[in-house]
């Protein structure tokens, strides 16, 4: 059985791209199989990083101009007509998710997005991924090759980097490749500031319990004060108070704290997962039947405001 | 939301939500709001616009599509089903896709990027592909720019891409801020609110063939709860200022120091 790691070389993440996908293939593929990686990339000073990160000894590097998902998916499904490959794996990141069921559709063969683990059978593969908003995990048996899969978010704790030298098979410059007719003008606006919620080790949570903008305001200056990053939970997001990068959940950033404290939140699964790799989760909320509650491990139930500003005054104290 | 208890799947790999209140998937919300505040602004430059509503499921969605009547979408669509397709994105995409190229031709189709159940993410993706048309994934604001070309932008890893795109052409929606669908006026919703709803039945789209080999191809095996409970520990305490020493004193001072 043979597998092909896909990567997008241009995205600013492709070192944890690539450093999660190492974890999965130990994780769950271990050696017994033979695979390489595949690379897009457009930026000549960046190739010796992208080869040495590289999942996978053997690379084989694509030139682009930049990132375009229908320009990709034409150069890959070229590249890999004819090739036997059993099964192949993309990033957990956007770029992943789409390649890998628009590939697996051009190929004839299967795809699942966002899933944490597989298991290699004989004409099969058996994949878990959540389903019902990350209420339930859901298994499916996979038949129809090649299998396409991208990884869930945080699906491992591995974070390896092979210790072998790499060797690069092929390198194809696609460069001069017409750009077709469907985008007349684009700008890309790089993101002002990474939020830095998935590295972070203490973050404090905004939810629907929070009222309106002076009231985040005021939370935002509580998280600064008591040195932590500050999240949102999806309906603060949608009012659009805090930047998007600031949401915490499955559509969001999953995060793995020491500590998680969440103001108002109530706890719905699909942001429960954001937050279920927390060392220690205190919840404020007025409801004590709130689901957060069951999930966290200390509790307060009460207004998050008056309690928040109670423990500022505590810890500015005790600092001083 | 479901309590845990209330998570129980039976023999056939379902799970009753007969008894919770039904809302619209939140993507596909953003993509409601999104489409009319399109249609808003093409009005705006006069430019012609017809909205088509479509979804597949059974009587109870009517009240959503007569939501959208009121909103003044030209036309609501049910496809009536009751296969479980939860997890069959490709029938979903092959219904859609062939409704647009033989019964109901369009130049965008705007659909949000996964539903609350089967969280599969894939719809979208496939209705570009069966159609042949360019998809464009994580859109959170599509503005008009001319008759055939869009201003749409979406996130992409590490930013956000602004492009004039020509359609045709398949919008999945993200995370997109400020897009809570609006509500109609009651004078609307009286005008415009009780027209019949179109239904057609999914047979109609040669399914029968095509559900045997998607369930073989990706087989539901098992659903399972996902546990999330923690211990729990709730604070007793007279006044908040209590709690709030107690939760420093026991659980969170050292806890601080340790970061």
């Amino acid at each position: 059985m043979k597998y092909t790691v896909i990567l997008n070389g241009c995205s600013s993440s492709f070192i944890s791209q690539a450093e999660e996908i190492s974890g999965f293939l130990w994780d769950n593929i271990g050696k017994s199989m033979e695979g390489d990686t595949v690379i897009f990339y457009s930026e000549d000073e960046k190739r010796e990083e992208l080869i040495e990160n590289s999942p996978t000894a053997f690379v084989r590097l694509i030139k682009i101009t930049r990132y375009q998902p229908e320009n990709v998916l034409a150069i890959l499904k070229d590249l890999e007509l004819n090739r036997e490959v059993d099964l192949y794996l993309f990033s957990r990141d956007f770029a992943g998710n789409e390649l890998s069921v628009r590939f697996a559709y051009r190929m004839g063969g299967s795809s699942l997005v966002s899933v944490s683990k597989i298991e290699i059978g004989k004409g099969m593969l058996t994949c878990c991924r959540p389903a019902y908003s990350n209420n339930m995990e859901a298994k499916f048996t996979l038949r129809k090759k090649p299998y396409c899969i991208a990884i869930a978010q945080g699906s491992t704790d591995h974070k390896l980097t092979l210790d072998t030298s790499r060797q690069v098979l092929s390198e194809v410059d696609m460069t001069n490749m017409s750009k077709g007719t469907f985008i007349k003008e684009y700008e890309f606006k790089g993101e002002e500031e990474a939020s830095g919620l998935e590295h972070s080790k203490f973050i404090l949570i905004a939810g629907r319990g929070v009222k309106d903008n002076k009231k985040m305001e005021r939370l935002r200056e509580v998280a600064k004060k008591t040195g932590a990053e500050l999240g949102i939970s999806r309906p603060v997001a949608m009012k659009a108070w805090a930047p998007m990068n600031r949401l915490i959940g499955v559509s969001g950033a999953m995060t793995k704290p020491e500590l998680c404290i969440t103001a108002g939140v109530s706890g719905a699964a699909a942001f429960f997962a954001g937050i279920e790799k927390s060392k220690y989760i205190i919840a404020i909320n007025t409801d004590e039947e709130a689901s957060i509650v069951k999930s966290s491990d200390v509790a307060i139930i009460d207004d998050y405001e008056i309690v928040l500003e109670e423990l500022l005054k505590i810890i500015e104290t005790s600092e001083k | 939301m479901l309590s845990n208890e209330d998570w129980v799947v039976d023999s056939n790999l379902s799970i009753d939500v007969s008894f919770v209140k039904n809302i619209l998937n939140c993507f596909d919300e953003s993509a409601l709001e999104m489409t009319l505040k399109l249609s808003d602004y093409v009005k705006g430059l006069n430019i012609p616009i017809n909205l088509t509503a479509l979804t597949i499921g059974d009587k109870k969605l009517d009240t959503y599509l007569k939501t959208l009547y009121a909103l003044r979408f030209d036309k609501a669509l049910r496809i009536n089903n009751n296969e479980d397709i939860r997890f069959l994105p490709q029938i979903v995409a092959h219904v859609i896709s062939q409704y647009v190229k033989e019964i109901n031709k369009q130049d965008v189709i705007i659909l949000g990027r996964q539903s609350g159940e089967g969280d599969n993410g894939k719809t979208p993706l496939l209705v570009a592909e069966i159609l042949k048309w360019p998809c464009i994934t994580q859109v959170i604001n599509i503005e008009a720019d001319k008759e055939d070309t869009l201003k749409v932008t979406n996130m992409v890893d590490g930013g956000i891409l602004t492009q004039i795109i020509r359609t045709p052409c398949v919008l999945s929606v993200g995370n997109a801020p400020n897009s809570y669908m609006r509500v109609p006026t009651l004078r609307d919703k009286m005008k415009y609110g009780k027209r019949e709803i179109d239904v057609l039945e999914i047979d109609e789209f040669n399914i029968k063939a095509l559900l045997d080999t998607c369930r073989n191809e990706c087989e539901l095996k098992s659903l399972e709860k996902i546990s999330h409970e923690r211990q729990g520990v709730i604070i007793e305490g007279k006044t908040p200022a209590e709690k709030a020493r107690i939760l420093y004193d026991s659980y969170l001072k050292e806890r601080l120091e340790k970061l």
